[in-house]
């Protein structure tokens, strides 16, 4: 290395590669929040440069108002009217600034910096909800002041410019003897094919993925995947949401799709593990 | 007196020791479907008979059913998942319900018998059998011009609709796209309470409109679904579900029970559904072919019967007993019981089959169809496009995606599923 590269040019190098990385927009600290309606749990919200957004199509769903996507004007509808403020992607899911839902619905809402809890309450004053909350401390501005504590529960997410953050996920490859595993996406949702979680602290975890046959033989069934969580946990895939289809492969075939776990919300994927009848379960490390 | 007792023991001994040689030995097959409620009891009813008929086969019956429809799929997903589990570990049954794309993997890998292998038997299927098969069910089952499979349960898609709200708002069964989705924006602004029509919103849905303008999802194994009549199939679903508040034209994954429900006043489904509309139904209901597009097509449904035996003498009774599933007479009795279509000539031309399509008008709609029959893809991917196209279809009707970027995105991922999945 020393022979190619002298001292200056390294040196060059790397003060280029640190500024690139200084400047680079967007990339923060974000805090996750709790999201009540009335009195359930409905999902989890972010704060992003100092606002609270939360999960759109969790809490209009829990509200019981309609939410639409209009691909022309690219609004989102909420209940029938314009939602103005600007929406954010993390994670495949769509967050509005908390306060937008109340705008076009008139529920109440309000952020609780204590609690880190955004609550909906169709009690239509703040009264209600501090009572709700035992009198805590009620916030009554959307925007949080930079300088809080947001160190805790915190996440690393990127936030290129147009609004849309999103954290790259790198693909993992793994394999055996038989197959060759790759994991290009691990996505969080809240809905799949209309389907909504079963229950309202679970989400759904997609995984995309792809498998080839790297063995000489035909490969009739190419096994079963599950997902296991940060806590152990092993969790079958929902085979009516998911679209991987088992096939027959043929050497060199690969097969690809995705898959949908249901999980409980705190649930963070580990790994992914494919078991077959012929050899010891594969996995891969998704974190 | 010793003598005739040594000769009659002789002979009884004879007798006793020859037995065996002379009685047939049992053969013990089973048939796996993934039928239920009156489809399953017809399969019961006929196999009980045929066991009756050839007391020298035993056939199990096994009803393959999901015991959850969101964490295993439904029960032709549960059927095929337990096919290839089976196959792989050489626990497969002597003959299975399959459709056209799962029959193309089996062929590839030898997992299924071809029925010219009985040519040479006292069983093998004559000229005349062969041809009383409906060329498009018939075509269906051969590959390279073998004929790999039976025709057994199959359907077409037709127009269910309630004559009731038709009657009322003055609407005439439409015979044209255009005119279905004129008549679904009037009903659904006459009567705030209703829907125009209501429909599961996967791939079928594409593929009604994609077929009869002349498209086609796939050609020389490449995407075309995302061509202009793909996209205008998908706009015209995308508009129905704009208009009217949302109310001209409601895709759901509960259509049928909705429709059922009195909720909307069409539904598309397959002839299958047709004994259920009409006993379940608490309004007028009505069943009509298809609406055309630039041209007239139906999509086909159902299943074919194979047989996955590796033991001669079970591939022999396998091919027995679905020759016997599928003959004249019992084809007839599952079509008359079920809603399904008569697989063949001689079933439809059948005084019994005559007279009971007389009961009600709308059992002649499905095989009036059938001239303008086709059959989806049956490349081995083609299970999981459907799934994209759906996808697509799902994100379109939401308005999370404009319809042409969602077809272009599916079409983008079928290419490498064409060439990948081998």
């Amino acid at each position: 290395m020393a022979k190619i590269m002298n001292k200056t040019t390294f040196l060059t190098l790397s003060l280029l590669i640190s500024i690139f990385l200084f400047c680079t927009p967007g990339y923060t600290q974000i805090k996750t929040v709790n999201v009540i309606v009335g009195n359930n749990s409905v999902g989890t919200g972010i704060i992003n440069k100092g606002t609270v957004y939360v999960p759109v199509k969790s809490v209009t769903n829990a509200l019981g108002k309609s939410c639409k996507w209009n691909p022309r004007q690219k609004r989102i509808i909420i209940n029938g009217k314009n939602v103005v403020g600007k929406a954010i992607r993390y994670r495949s899911t769509i967050y509005i600034p908390y306060y937008e839902i109340a705008n076009c619905t008139g529920i109440a809402s309000i952020y609780d910096g204590k609690s880190q809890s955004v609550i909906y309450s169709y009690e239509a004053n703040s009264s209600n909800i501090a009572s709700f909350m035992g009198n805590t401390k009620l916030i009554k501005t959307a925007s949080i002041p930079k300088s809080s504590n947001i160190k805790s529960n915190t996440v690393a997410i990127k936030a290129p410019a147009g609004g849309f953050i999103e954290e790259p996920f790198i693909p993992v490859v793994g394999e055996n003897d038989v197959f060759k595993v790759a994991v290009t996406n691990v996505e969080n949702k809240d809905q799949v094919k209309a389907q909504s979680v079963s229950n309202p602290s679970n989400k759904f975890v997609i995984v995309h993925l792809s498998q080839q046959n790297v063995s000489d033989e035909v490969q009739i069934y190419t096994g079963k995947f599950a997902l296991m969580d940060n806590k152990q946990r092993i969790y079958e895939y929902s085979e009516g949401l998911s679209n991987f289809w088992l096939v027959v492969l043929r050497p060199g075939g690969s097969n690809f799709g995705y898959i949908v776990f249901e999980v409980p919300q705190e649930s963070e994927p580990a790994k992914l593990i494919l078991s077959t009848t012929s050899r010891p379960p594969l996995a891969l490390n998704l974190k | 007196m010793k003598k005739v007792f040594a000769f009659f023991f002789c002979l009884c001994l004879l007798v006793i020791t020859a037995m065996p040689i002379f009685a047939k030995e049992k053969v013990t097959i089973e048939l796996w479907h993934a039928m239920r409620g009156e489809k399953k009891e017809v399969v019961d009813k006929l196999t009980a008979n045929f066991m009756k008929e050839n007391p020298d086969i035993i056939v199990n019956t096994k009803a393959i059913s999901t015991p959850d429809l969101r964490l295993y799929g439904n029960n032709y997903s549960c059927l095929y998942r337990q096919l290839i589990q089976g196959l792989a570990e050489g626990k497969q049954p002597d003959i299975s319900q399959v459709y056209e794309n799962w029959t193309t993997q089996f062929v590839e890998i030898n997992a299924i018998t071809p029925f010219s292998h009985f040519d040479n038997t006292p069983y093998a299927m004559t000229e005349a059998d062969k041809k009383d098969f409906i060329p498009l069910f018939k075509n269906a089952c051969s590959y390279n011009g073998v004929m790999w499979t039976i025709p057994f349960n199959k359907s077409v898609f037709v127009l269910y609709y309630n004559k009731d709200i038709l009657d009322k708002y003055g609407v005439k069964v439409p015979k044209t796209w255009k005119e279905l989705k004129e008549a679904s924006i009037k009903i659904a602004q006459s009567d705030s309470s209703k829907y125009g029509i209501i429909y599961t919103p996967v791939v079928d849905a594409i593929g009604h409109l994609i077929y009869s303008n002349n498209g086609s999802f796939i050609k020389d194994n490449k995407p075309t679904f995302n061509d202009n009549i793909g996209v205008e199939a998908l706009k015209y679903w995308t508009e129905l579900a704009n208009a009217v508040d949302g109310k001209a034209g409601k895709p759901t994954f509960n259509s049928y029970k909705e429709f059922l429900d009195g909720n909307a006043a069409f539904t598309i489904e397959t002839s299958a559904r047709i004994e259920d509309v009409k006993n379940k139904c608490k309004f007028h209901s009505g069943v009509a072919t298809l609406p055309s597009g630039t041209s007239k097509a139906v999509q086909c449904a159902g299943t074919n019967l194979a047989i996955f035996s590796k033991d001669e003498t079970k591939k022999l009774a396998s091919w027995k007993l679905i020759k016997y599933l599928t003959n004249t007479e019992n084809n007839a009795e599952l079509a008359m019981k079920t809603g399904y279509l008569p697989v063949r000539y001689s079933t439809y031309n059948s005084p019994i089959y005559k007279k009971y399509v007389e009961k009600f008008p709308g059992y002649k709609v499905g095989m009036e169809e059938l001239k303008y029959g086709v059959t989806q893809p049956r490349t081995s991917a083609w299970e999981s496009i459907r799934g994209l196209i759906s996808d697509a279809l799902f994100d379109a009707v939401s308005n999370v995606e404009e319809p042409e970027e969602a077809l272009n995105r599916a079409a983008d991922i079928s290419k490498d599923l064409l060439t990948g999945v081998k």
